[in-house]
């Protein structure tokens, strides 16, 4: 591959505090991190929208629309929020769901990746496509097979349809996302490890894992947040309210021809919390440096 | 070594497989009551339970849980979206829920009932004497025959509430314009909102978004609905004589509608608004009226920092408005017998006169149990519109994706893209299809 | 011993072991709900329990005649620029952005921060980010158009005018989408050897050149899998849509996803529905695969 992966060098992020900084900043970089500011800041406007209005009262909201400062902060909404929605049992669906997806699909890649990336089989290519058609399938288009096939192994209106659908259709992105990469890791590395007397299991675990830390974190955080914020699906394997999702819980705050947008503002911040705190937890793994080429 | 690895693996995948069908196949906690007889009751129902009719259904549970002590009663709430979505595939499955809240129309319940997902009440309905208490435009959209169009057939759906459309306004706007009391005839209305013009007001809070922008659609049947016969509509609706749009009140009302947009009573730049902006920018006071139905009315009388009033299209021969949603049982529940209770229970004297106190328009209240004034002028207005038969319903009732259509053609004719004989000829293609069947 | 290890090993055919897991899955979750797809498509069918008449490929014939359809595939190009194209050249400026500059010169906690305020429209509910886009994008009173009559311009009418509206989405989505080129290149420019910028620049290289010499050969392989998922996702985009303009105004902003679920559930036309579906899924089948096979060549040159 490129030159830069035959240096055995363990890189780190975190830049060495007495070089970098004694250096000074130049303008330039000074100009580079405002516009990055500026652009976080753009980002951020519409999510701002959001707060501002769950902390406000619905005559505030009303009468001066919701483009405008709250005229005294108010929790109504979030009060009512969780009068109306049963928020512990919808998070637990939400949480267990999401957790077991993120887990399985992650080990579900690496396994069905490692053949295709590293091990070679013959119509490499064709698995993948074949593979990659699972994210390519429009999901109303599944609704219809997919609840009937829950119903036919009894697993409707349980949590484990939904965990098996969407480990699956995200292990296909996930298998795709390693495949690629591990096929960019240097053949010796494999080569060397199996010189040594390691089996491809071995290899797998004690290998080829630490390696691909980085990526599977970020599978690991996709997963998560994708499958929290599912709705399509969902929606039809859990017509039961107790194992309802947040989402489905959410969407329960929209009448045909009345809806309550603080409620409904409040309820998304409430929703978005947890997928925060799991991608903050996992920015960590994603930043610490990564062996690119050492062994034992 | 090499053979105890993949016999090792092999073991571990084994070991995931059973495990995991295990896991599927026994987990009691998680398949909840419904499908193991008639021990739980499952109501699956999409109604806001801050709304007259969630808080009269709660206590309808009360009453009920009272009378049938050794029943598990379970509430379940879902979504309007969710359930129009999952319907037919929820009600052909095999835990079904024993009795459902349906939206009317011959898209929705229409279909449900041709495809036999749903119970014919005739039985029900002599027993209990619903038919005293629905009755007239009321019974209208609850019975379907075997092809989905309602107006005649068995009875499949019974509703509690009514509801009907009117102009909301603000009356501190009228005075400054200068009207003084409010018009009597569609003549003296378009004066008015030439008036409420003259003095910089917008006459009308519009709105025309695909999946949420209404009013425009509401303003634009109204105007028919306001010139139209009772035939014209019930031909319309029922799809019985042919219906053709480029006469009659089809004709003027569009005609009529499109001059409205001209003229600027609705405003502009509507294609990419919602019922939700509409109806804000109403209670923020950057228009004088609001075509809306009740829904709105216990929101607007908490949000409103101003005085205001309601009054039907002025001078109207009909006037938008129908039952409620309706109460319905899959023909796979399993607990038929309470949900006809239930359904009588909703329509007893007790819960339909809480409703009526709440503002909802009960069907079979008592008015003089109402004391708060407006509430009930509101609920009288109602009432004698139902007596007098004038209500038209909704416009997208007749033809299953009949109410994108509408909508694309208000947007259209909102940006003034198209002119009413362009949508009048769209009409009639859309519609003539459609009732083809 | 090690000699019949390394045979063995490189026998492929124990790796084909590790497939059985998702091939099942595969089976159950994908393949029988897509063949099932099909099978739907050949009929004309109202859905539930609606009887189901034999219709052949007559759902394809009128879909290739149908001018909506093709309206949603032109729209398509414009989501493929809006999710794939904007976001992945705006992400790599960004990743290389934060890591390296503000990574390295202001600290790590800095670039972590505010890749977590890039990402953070990924993880909103799309449908109350679709309410907000909704108030920004309001004609009279939205933030965009305040802003512009501040500075004496009219603006127009994002949602509601069938000219504008296309690019209005775009909009929503570039914001959407923006955080996950991000977050993955971020992670893969973590594999590049800062000493070899130090290098590049003792030999007088500047940032820029850096930026296209080293960092973009060395995350080539997550470059390609953003734009063939963003692609994907792009081509089979839907929620957006049914949220913000639910494929108006005057069916200007119908994308096929959306299409197909106005088939399934509002014209109760499940066999139609189902044809648009296999339609969509063998187009985008067909380009991915076409992405593949050209990233094939590109890693064995």
């Amino acid at each position: 591959m490129s030159t830069t992966q035959t240096r055995q060098k363990t890189v780190n992020l975190t830049p060495n505090p007495e070089r970098s900084r004694a250096h000074g900043r130049k303008p330039s970089e000074w100009g580079l991190l405002a516009v990055a500011v500026i652009a976080g800041v753009a980002v951020f406007a519409p999510f701002g929208l959001i707060i501002l209005n769950a902390f406000k009262s619905t005559q505030d909201y009303s009468s001066h629309g919701p483009l405008s400062w709250p005229t005294s902060l108010s929790i109504d909404a979030f009060i009512n929020y969780l009068g109306r929605i049963n928020f512990g049992q919808a998070f637990w669906n939400s949480l267990i769901i999401s957790l077991f997806v993120a887990a399985i699909a992650v080990v579900l890649s690496l396994m069905s990746a490692y053949p295709l990336g590293i091990g070679r089989v013959k119509a490499n290519g064709i698995v993948l496509a074949v593979l990659l058609v699972a994210t390519m399938l429009p999901h109303e288009a599944l609704i219809y097979p997919l609840f009937y096939g829950a119903q036919a192994t009894g697993t409707f209106n349980t949590v484990w349809s939904v965990i098996i659908v969407f480990s699956v259709l995200q292990a296909a992105y996930g298998t795709y996302l390693l495949a690629s990469v591990m096929g960019a890791i240097p053949k010796e590395l494999i080569e060397a490890a199996q010189l040594d007397g390691a089996t491809r299991w071995q290899i797998l675990w004690r290998i080829l894992v630490p390696i691909l830390r980085p990526s599977l974190a970020v599978l690991v955080v996709f997963f998560f947040i994708w499958t929290w914020n599912e709705f399509y699906i969902p929606v039809v394997l859990l017509s039961d309210q107790s194992s309802q999702t947040i989402p489905i819980a959410l969407a329960t705050l929209r009448g045909q021809h009345n809806i309550d947008i603080t409620v409904l503002n409040a309820g998304s911040l409430l929703s978005l919390l947890p997928t925060l705190v799991f991608f903050l937890l996992f920015q960590r793994t994603l930043v610490r440096g990564v062996a690119a080429g050492a062994v034992k | 070594m090499r053979a105890i690895s993949r016999r090792q693996v092999l073991a571990g995948l084994g070991a995931l497989s059973v495990s995991a069908l295990a896991l599927t196949a026994c987990n009691p906690s998680s398949q909840q009551s419904g499908s193991s007889g008639s021990g739980t009751f499952k109501i699956l129902q999409y109604e806001d339970p801050t709304t007259p009719q969630g808080q009269g259904w709660q206590k309808a549970v009360e009453l009920f849980k009272a009378k049938h002590p050794d029943v598990n009663v379970e509430v379940q709430q879902t979504s309007f979206d969710a359930f129009r979505q999952n319907a037919k595939i929820l009600l052909s499955g095999n835990d079904v829920p024993d009795v459902v809240e349906f939206n009317k129309g011959n898209a929705d319940g229409g279909q449900l009932a041709s495809q036999g997902l749903l119970e014919s009440l005739n039985d029900a309905v002599a027993k209990f004497g619903w038919d005293k208490k629905v009755t007239g435009s009321m019974a209208a959209f609850a019975k379907y025959d075997q092809d989905g169009k309602a107006g005649s057939g068995d009875w499949y759906g019974i509703p509690n509430v009514g509801e009907y459309v009117y102009f909301y306004y603000n009356k501190a706007k009228f005075a400054k314009a200068g009207i003084t009391e409010t018009p009597k005839d569609l003549a003296s209305f378009e004066t008015a909102m030439d008036k409420l013009k003259a003095v910089g007001e917008l006459p009308i809070s519009s709105s025309a978004s695909t999946s949420q922008g209404f009013n425009q659609m509401w303003v634009w049947y109204s105007l028919i609905s306001a010139q139209a016969s009772r035939k014209e509509i019930d031909d319309f609706m029922f799809i019985k004589d042919k219906t053709d749009f480029h006469s009659g009140a089809w004709k003027s009302g569009t005609e009529r509608f499109q001059q409205w947009i001209d003229k600027g009573y609705v405003g502009d730049q509507l294609g990419g608004l919602s019922f939700e902006q509409a109806t804000v920018n109403f209670l923020s006071e950057k228009a004088a009226m609001l075509p809306w139905n009740n829904g709105m009315f216990a929101r607007i009388r908490k949000d409103a920092s101003f005085d205001w009033g309601f009054f039907i299209m002025p001078g109207a021969k009909l006037s938008m408005g129908s039952s409620g949603h309706l109460w319905g049982v899959p023909a796979k529940s399993k607990n038929k017998e309470l949900a006809y209770d239930w359904i009588e229970t909703t329509l007893s004297l007790e819960v339909q006169n809480l409703i009526g106190q709440k503002g909802g328009l009960p069907l079979a209240g008592d008015i003089n149990s109402i004391s708060d004034p407006l509430t009930k002028e509101l609920t009288e207005k109602f009432n004698d519109v139902v007596k007098a038969d004038t209500l038209s319903f909704y416009p997208d009732y007749p033809v299953p994706g009949f109410l994108d259509f509408i909508q694309n053609h208000m947007q259209a004719m909102s940006n003034k893209n198209e002119t009413a004989s362009q949508y009048l000829d769209a009409l009639q293609t859309f519609y003539d299809k459609g009732t083809k069947s | 011993m090690s000699k019949g290890l390394a045979r063995g090993l490189r026998r492929p055919s124990g790796y084909w072991l590790y497939l059985v897991p998702i091939f099942i899955g595969f089976l159950a979750v994908v393949g029988i709900p897509f063949a099932t797809n099909i099978y739907f498509s050949l009929f004309r069918w109202k859905g539930g329990a609606a009887p189901m008449r034999w219709n052949g490929l007559g759902n394809y014939a009128t879909l290739f005649a149908d001018v909506e359809f093709w309206t949603s595939l032109r729209n398509s190009i414009f989501m493929v620029i809006a999710i794939v194209v904007i976001p992945t050249v705006i992400g790599l400026l960004l990743a290389a952005l934060l890591t390296e500059t503000i990574g390295r010169r202001f600290g790590p906690r800095i670039a972590s921060f505010l890749r977590a305020t890039y990402y953070l429209p990924q993880i909103l509910p799309i449908a109350v980010a679709g309410f907000m886009w909704s108030w920004i994008l309001d004609p009279s009173d939205g933030a965009i158009n305040s802003f512009f009559r501040s500075i004496h311009i009219i603006g127009p009418d994002w949602l509601g005018n069938p000219d504008l509206a296309i690019y209005a989405v775009m909009l929503m989505l570039i914001w959407l989408q923006i955080g996950y080129p991000l977050v993955i290149f971020m992670a893969a420019l973590s594999r590049v050897d800062p000493e070899l910028y130090e290098a590049a620049a003792l030999d007088g290289a500047g940032k820029w050149r850096q930026f296209l010499a080293i960092s973009l050969p060395t995350i080539r392989p997550e470059i390609f899998i953003v734009v063939l998922t963003a692609t994907v996702a792009a081509l089979k985009v839907f929620a957006p849509i049914l949220i913000l303009t639910g494929g108006g105004p005057e069916g200007s902003t119908v994308v096929p996803s959306y299409y197909a679920y106005r088939n399934f559930f509002e014209l109760s036309q499940v066999g139609y529905g189902s044809a648009i579906s296999t339609v969509m899924a063998l187009v985008i089948f067909a380009i991915a695969a076409l992405m593949l096979w050209w990233q094939r060549r590109q890693e064995a040159r």
